[in-house]
């Protein structure tokens, strides 16, 4: 019930928003996100309480009703942990998002209207717990993206839209023949739980492994797939950044994680070697790029590149500990990038730039701005204290435990990325906020309103909970962490 | 005597219709042509639910007539689509010298597909077929005083001929190997002979003209651009649909014993359709013609799930149908008034739309993510349950290489979204008004992408008519 | 034992800046080129600069921006402009001529035909 209700509130809010004019249509979207946002903590509350009673099922508030029975495909919602920590980061990033959108002129409606729906497939997905019903919410989202995008977007943002939805949609393309190879090899069977009892022949494993990993990385910006990533991100307007990054990103981790890892064990296994290596030229070569970016945007987008990447690592190396940092990294990461996004787009509106030379100073002028572009940097570069630490520090200390020399390199070259990290965040901070004034047009800008304090609180309330105390985050995701990596041993392979 | 009334009625009532038409045309005083289209508009609409009664399953003439509630059903389907196409096109009609003669000639060529649909024999099939392509030609050429609708009528007669011969070599083949023209297949084996195949190419070639499968397509184009827009809707959505239905259920009960081959067949040709039909489709800029060679990828999709398992597919494809007619339609309806009211067609002078005609803009959208499979608008459901049935064989890469074709079609289908929603235009289409019969077939199409897909009762009830195949 | 040694240090450090005697200046200049080094912080900024802007910015990060954006994102837009050409180098097939159409429809048949004939014979 309680999950029905998380979906419909979305659906309902969208109703009205339809239905209401421009002007209320702003207030009507921070309605319906705000409650969402408390709903989504009471749904955190209801969860802790049912495992504090000593609920031990895997997926807790489960229903499923039929809904086409000829092909077996049912509406099977449940969550554990890691799909309860992916809705608290859903919502605090649409409520966010509204909030900095407030402004926002032109077909006011329409843009909210989008957004919520975009809204709406992310929690259908992070919910779903039939392979159908999951697929049905992870292509919901390609269209709103688009026209996000490609209507209230900056720069050529038409290629951009073009090319974001074309590549997700090839995603989707992948995803869609693994479902389909799945359900014919287990009895025809879309449902998750079902499947993940069924064993799939590891030579079935074998063939549908890549198309759904790769499908659904396409959507983490799994290298090469990801060009749609900086492009994407750098055009699109704040809000829809922020949903791109710091949610539309993890759908994709999470679905390498709940349906290829977890359905697929044995081929999980027999291809982790080539995960790590893909994540690894992700995350070294996504923070050298980024170093070169001279856009505030862009190496928000291309510094997404690599710390997705570790999040593909942490899947990839197949350890309790490191899927455990693989989730924190989607949380962490998708409220810092969010915040990051929040606080490039405010200042985007004051000084209309974003390229970092011509930036410098603003600290003088906005310091409530400049100091959450602050909180984002170092959360990137991972300062004990906020959650990126946490998240990348869980990753490493996983991603030691797996034995062989292979998977120790990676793992090093992975720690030293952190380095260039923190060239890149270092330079693009230092540069922009402090320093003297480059331009005096600057000294007349005025810092954020209530509704950019309001989303930066959000976010950044968010990062210090997980940086401060991450043991209940971690409390709250081990659980489904460690139902993978069971079902991965229990296949084991590479013993 | 009753069973006869009750067994064709979805013909008679049709023909009833008809007689009606030419009472009112040989009367001397003139008819107005706007009640005309509103009369016509409410029988089309009692036409489509008293086809819902009052139904039976049997067979006339010697089993050269069959009915049965799969039959009735897709019959429904095509009564529906006509109603829909009829309310679109009373923008472009009510200022036509020649209304009524329009009407009977959309009447004739549905009860030709009728015929066709409930032929037990291939005679019948044949005398089906003729009757709904004949009066299509002259159709096509309803804009009267245009160069570019003479030559669709006329290509359209030429290639349908010349489709006809090879369709008719066939059937005498058929004859002459079986002794029977009957297509239920009681008394004789198609086993797979040299001669039997042969037969059975001719005749597959006939069905895969009509259905515009590549390479058997090229009159597609030419024919949809040159119509006017309602006769294009016509000819994309019923008549595809009836094909697809016949062409269907004769691949699963007459030819079912060389199954074999055809799959091959059905594998390679599908194939080609998509991709074909979707690299067409890229450089398209003539709203008509874009839509004609989409439809053609469509069919590619459809024949991968006629290609799998035999229930499911068959259930798929007729779903699929439904739904395509909604979505076809209400591209089509929104290309319609906009052709009838400006003139304009090409996807240029689409630029700005969405400032104008907002509600227009959401209704295109809707129906070409409806097209390009995107949810969640139903046709999502019927690509993803053709594309599961097709699977059904376990052949993954006809599958990969259909959903890689989706991201092309998705390309060009987010043209023309650019071009409504994104593209700034000194020279938009001004706002339309549109009259109601218009606005009730829009909201009938975009109810039917709304809703066709998540009622799932629809789907488990046209499976259960297949049960019988 | 580091705690002391390291309490020791700043002991010593403690004393020589509070002292104003020359005694701290008369140990620099006899630890000579050492006391220069410390000075300009063993040079490490210089390194740091000389390694992140010369090597790291010209050798790695320049070349991985370059490939990103033309041989990667390349490949992708490569992807689409083939399709593109394709469809530009087949549009002439639809000439708008019957006589053209009927003579492709053969071929369909034919090709259908061997098609069926291959199947036969496996």
């Amino acid at each position: 019930m309680m999950l029905t209700i998380l979906i419909l509130l979305p659906l309902l809010t969208a109703l009205i928003l339809a239905m209401s004019n421009a002007k209320a249509s702003r207030t009507v979207a921070l309605a319906g996100s705000g409650i969402q946002l408390l709903f989504s903590l009471l749904l955190l509350q209801n969860y802790l309480t049912e495992r504090a009673a000593g609920n031990t099922a895997l997926f807790l508030f489960e229903s499923s009703s039929a809904w086409f029975p000829a092909l077996n495909i049912n509406f099977h919602i449940g969550v554990d942990g890691i799909s309860i920590a992916m809705i608290l980061l859903t919502a605090s990033v649409v409520f966010a998002g509204v909030l900095v959108s407030w402004k926002i002129e032109k077909m006011t409606k329409e843009f909210f209207l989008l957004l919520i729906i975009l809204s709406a497939g992310a929690y259908g997905f992070f919910i779903s717990l039939d392979l159908f019903l999951l697929f049905f919410f992870l292509e919901v989202a390609v269209i709103p993206k688009y026209l996000l995008i490609g209507i209230w977007g900056s720069g050529k943002k038409e290629y951009s839209a073009n090319k974001l939805a074309l590549m997700l949609m090839g995603g989707s393309a992948l995803v869609l023949v693994g479902m389909i190879g799945m359900y014919y090899n287990s009895g025809n069977s879309f449902d998750l739980v079902h499947l993940s009892t069924f064993h799939i022949p590891f030579y079935i494993q074998k063939i549908f492994f890549p198309f759904l990993f790769i499908g659904f990385g396409v959507f983490t910006a799994i290298f090469p797939f990801h060009t749609w990533v900086p492009d994407g991100h750098s055009s699109a307007p704040t809000a829809a950044s922020m949903f791109l990054a710091g949610i539309s990103m993890k759908l994709g981790g999470y679905g390498c994680l709940r349906v290829a890892t977890y359905l697929m064990p044995e081929a999980a296994q027999y291809y982790s070697g080539y995960i790590v290596l893909v994540a690894a030229i992700a995350i070294i070569y996504g923070a050298f790029a980024t170093m070169m970016q001279t856009d505030l945007k862009y190496i928000n987008a291309y510094s997404s590149v690599s710390h997705c990447g570790f999040v593909l690592l942490g899947i990839g190396m197949l350890t309790k500990t490191a899927i455990t940092g693989a989730v924190l990294q989607m949380v962490s990461h998708g409220l810092m990038t969010a915040l990051f996004f929040a606080a490039i787009g405010m200042l985007y509106e004051r000084t209309h730039t974003r390229a970092v030379k011509e930036l410098g100073g603003l600290m003088k002028m906005m310091p409530f701005i400049s100091t959450v572009f602050f909180i984002a940097g170092l959360c990137s570069l991972g300062l004990p204290g906020f959650s990126g630490f946490v998240a990348e520090m869980t990753i490493f200390v996983g991603s030691w435990q797996r034995s062989g020399m292979f998977y120790h390199i990676a793992t090093i070259l992975a720690c030293m990325s952190i380095v260039v990290t923190a060239v890149y965040i270092l330079r693009a901070t230092g540069q922009s906020v402090m320093g003297p004034v480059n331009n005096p047009k600057f000294l007349t800008l005025t810092d954020a309103h209530w509704n950019e304090k309001l989303a930066a609180g959000v976010l950044i309330v968010g990062i210090v909970a997980i940086g401060v105390m991450p043991f209940w985050l971690n409390d709250l995701v081990s659980p489904g962490a460690e139902a993978i990596y069971n079902q991965l041993s229990r296949f084991a392979l590479l013993k | 005597m009753t069973e006869f009334f009750f067994l064709m009625k979805h013909e008679l009532s049709l023909v009833l219709i008809l007689v009606f038409l030419l009472i009112l045309k040989i009367r001397t005083k003139p008819i107005v042509n706007s009640s005309l289209i509103n009369v016509m508009n409410v029988v089309f609409f009692l036409n489509f639910i008293l086809g819902w009664f009052l139904n039976k399953d049997g067979s006339l003439f010697g089993g050269m007539f069959l009915n049965s509630g799969l039959l009735a059903f897709e019959k429904n389907i095509l009564n529906l689509g006509t109603f829909i196409i009829c309310l679109q096109a009373s923008s472009w009609l009510k200022d036509h010298k020649h209304v009524p003669e329009f009407y009977m000639l959309l009447i004739s060529t549905l009860i030709g597909m009728f015929f066709m649909l409930s032929s037990g024999n291939l005679l019948m099939f044949y005398l089906g077929l003729e009757l709904s392509t004949i009066p299509l030609a002259a159709m096509c050429n309803f804009d009267m005083e245009k160069a570019n609708s003479s030559e669709a009528a006329m290509k359209m007669i030429m290639s349908s001929a010349f489709s006809s011969g090879i369709l008719l070599f066939g059937i005498s083949l058929f004859y002459g190997m079986t002794g029977t023209f009957s297509l239920l297949g009681s008394g004789y084996n198609f086993d797979g002979s040299p001669l039997q195949v042969l037969s059975f190419l001719m005749l597959f070639s006939g069905f895969a003209f009509k259905l515009s499968v590549v390479p058997f397509h090229f009159w597609t184009a030419d024919v949809y651009e040159g119509s006017p827009v309602s006769v294009t809707s016509y000819l994309s959505v019923i008549s595809k649909g009836a094909m697809v239905f016949v062409f269907s259920s004769v691949m699963y009960t007459t030819f079912k014993g060389i199954a074999t081959v055809w799959y091959d067949a059905m594998v390679v040709l599908s194939i080609l359709t998509m991709v074909v039909g979707n690299l067409f489709a890229l450089r398209q800029n003539n709203m008509k013609r874009f839509l004609a060679f989409s439809s053609i990828a469509q069919v590619g999709y459809i024949l991968i799930g006629i290609s799998g398992s035999s229930e499911s597919g068959m259930a798929a494809s007729i779903y699929f149908i439904l739904i395509y007619i909604f979505s076809n339609l209400g591209a089509f309806g929104v290309i319609s008034l906009i052709s009838s009211e400006t003139g304009r067609e090409s996807i240029d002078d689409y630029k700005g739309l969405y400032k104008t005609n907002p509600m227009l803009g959401w209704v295109l959208a809707l129906s070409l993510f409806s097209l390009a499979g995107i949810p969640p608008t139903a046709g999502f459901f019927g690509k993803i349950f053709l594309l599961t049935a097709g699977a059904a064989k376990g052949n993954y890469l006809l599958i990969t290489i259909a959903s890689l074709n989706m991201i092309v079609s998705l390309y060009y289908y987010l043209r023309v979204i650019r071009a409504v929603f994104m593209d700034s235009n000194e020279n938009a289409i001004e706002p339309i008004k549109s009259q109601t019969s218009i606005k009730l077939a829009i909201i009938l199409c975009v109810a039917g992408i709304l809703v066709t897909g998540f009622a799932n009762g629809l789907y488990e009830y046209i499976l259960s008519l297949s049960h019988g195949m | 034992m580091p705690v002391a040694l390291s309490l020791g240090g700043i002991v010593i450090a403690f004393v020589f800046y509070k002292s104003t005697t020359a005694y701290p200046d008369r140990i620099a200049n006899r630890l000579g080129s050492f006391t220069h080094t410390v000075k300009n912080k063993f040079y490490i900024d210089e390194i740091y600069l000389f390694v992140t802007k010369k090597i790291v910015f010209n050798l790695v990060g320049r070349p991985a921006a370059w490939i990103d954006r033309n041989i990667v994102d390349g490949m992708m837009n490569t992807f689409g402009a083939a399709a593109q050409v394709f469809s530009f180098s087949i549009s002439g097939i639809q000439s708008g001529r019957v006589q053209n159409y009927a003579a492709y429809f053969l071929t369909g048949i034919i090709g259908l035909a061997l098609l069926f004939i291959y199947v036969w014979i496996h």
